[in-house]
């Protein structure tokens, strides 16, 4: 979890997040209030990962994507990977996500998944379908504030 | 001196700049200097980024200009496909791309992306330096073409663009 400096997370707490550049911006909702906390994801159990083996596991491995922490949800149905990329997945990096996603789509059999990019403060929201098709779309959330940690749990 | 509202005339070069290229500097001047003043976003990286990803805004699709994934501000966006064969089955992608209601507004989305962004935090110690912005943005992880620093470099290079930067001042 990374801390904030008190007028930062003073800021957060009253709704605006600083930049770098010295604006100011309506703060993202922290992790644990975003819509995949929220309505798309429930009744998540963590994974113990020293023991988890599963097909995602390689492709994440072979495009180099640090993997912290698996929830399944929904009855073990929807995986959510609390990750940290090594690309910015809204920048110019099409050519490495794209085939990232379609690859962990097959490896998942086709369902939908989320992955929570801790680096880039986002979640990728895949969603496939069983005729080829994969949409794409992403959230961002807030860091937590100095309360203590997120109950969506980047941890 | 040079007015902050025009295009500096670069003065090393002896090609001669399409009218399209001087039209699009001119247009979106005075928005990168707002934004640089806001966000701190150099004007030569705003102006640059956004004529490599648009061709000097001759090929954008719904006013995506700087083709940010996902919505914009305003919830706007706009879906791309590509295709990807994974075990001999054709996969498509369907991704969301930010789009704007005009060019201003999406320099506004620009300038407030990239430093929401804690990846690209270090870049904004240099604000007034637009060639090691852009080199820490791209090691960053802003793109995946190994080239795509140097591409910047060289818009920023051939058409004065840092010139802007130092006619502002530092922040």
């Amino acid at each position: 979890m990374r801390a904030l400096p008190y007028r930062l997370a003073a800021a957060v707490s009253l709704g605006m997040l600083a930049m770098p550049g010295g604006a100011t911006a309506a703060a993202p909702p922290l992790l644990g209030q975003t819509p995949l906390y929220t309505r798309l994801a429930h009744d998540c159990r963590t994974v113990d990962l020293a023991h988890w083996t599963h097909p995602t596991r390689q492709v994440l491995a072979r495009h180099g994507v640090t993997l912290d922490k698996l929830q399944l949800c929904n009855d073990d149905r929807y995986p959510i990977y609390t990750v940290r990329f090594k690309f910015d997945p809204q920048g110019q990096t099409t050519d490495y996500f794209h085939p990232l996603y379609a690859k962990m789509a097959k490896a998942n059999g086709y369902w939908p998944f989320s992955f929570v990019d801790t680096t880039d403060d986002l979640i990728v929201d895949v969603r496939p379908d069983r005729r080829g098709n994969v949409d794409v779309d992403y959230e961002q959330f807030g860091p937590p504030g100095p309360a203590g940690a997120d109950p969506g749990g980047k941890s | 001196m040079h007015s902050k509202n025009h295009p500096i005339k670069p003065h090393h070069h002896t090609h001669i700049t399409p009218p399209y290229v001087t039209a699009f500097i001119a247009k979106l001047l005075p928005v990168a200097q707002s934004v640089k003043k806001t966000w701190g976003v150099p004007i030569a990286v705003l102006i640059a980024q956004d004529a490599l990803e648009s061709a000097w805004g001759q090929h954008v699709k719904g006013n995506a200009y700087f083709g940010i994934k996902g919505n914009s501000q305003s919830g706007g966006s706009i879906n791309f496909a590509t295709h990807e064969v994974v075990g001999g089955k054709t996969i498509t992608i369907h991704d969301s791309f930010r789009v704007y209601t005009s060019l201003q507004e999406a320099a506004e989305g620009y300038g407030e992306f990239v430093p929401s962004n804690p990846r690209y935090a270090a870049a904004f110690a240099y604000s007034d330096q637009p060639d090691r912005f852009v080199d820490i943005i791209v090691a960053a992880g802003y793109a995946t073409d190994p080239d795509y620093a140097h591409k910047l470099k060289s818009i920023i290079g051939a058409h004065g663009l840092a010139a802007y930067d130092k006619a502002a001042g530092p922040r």
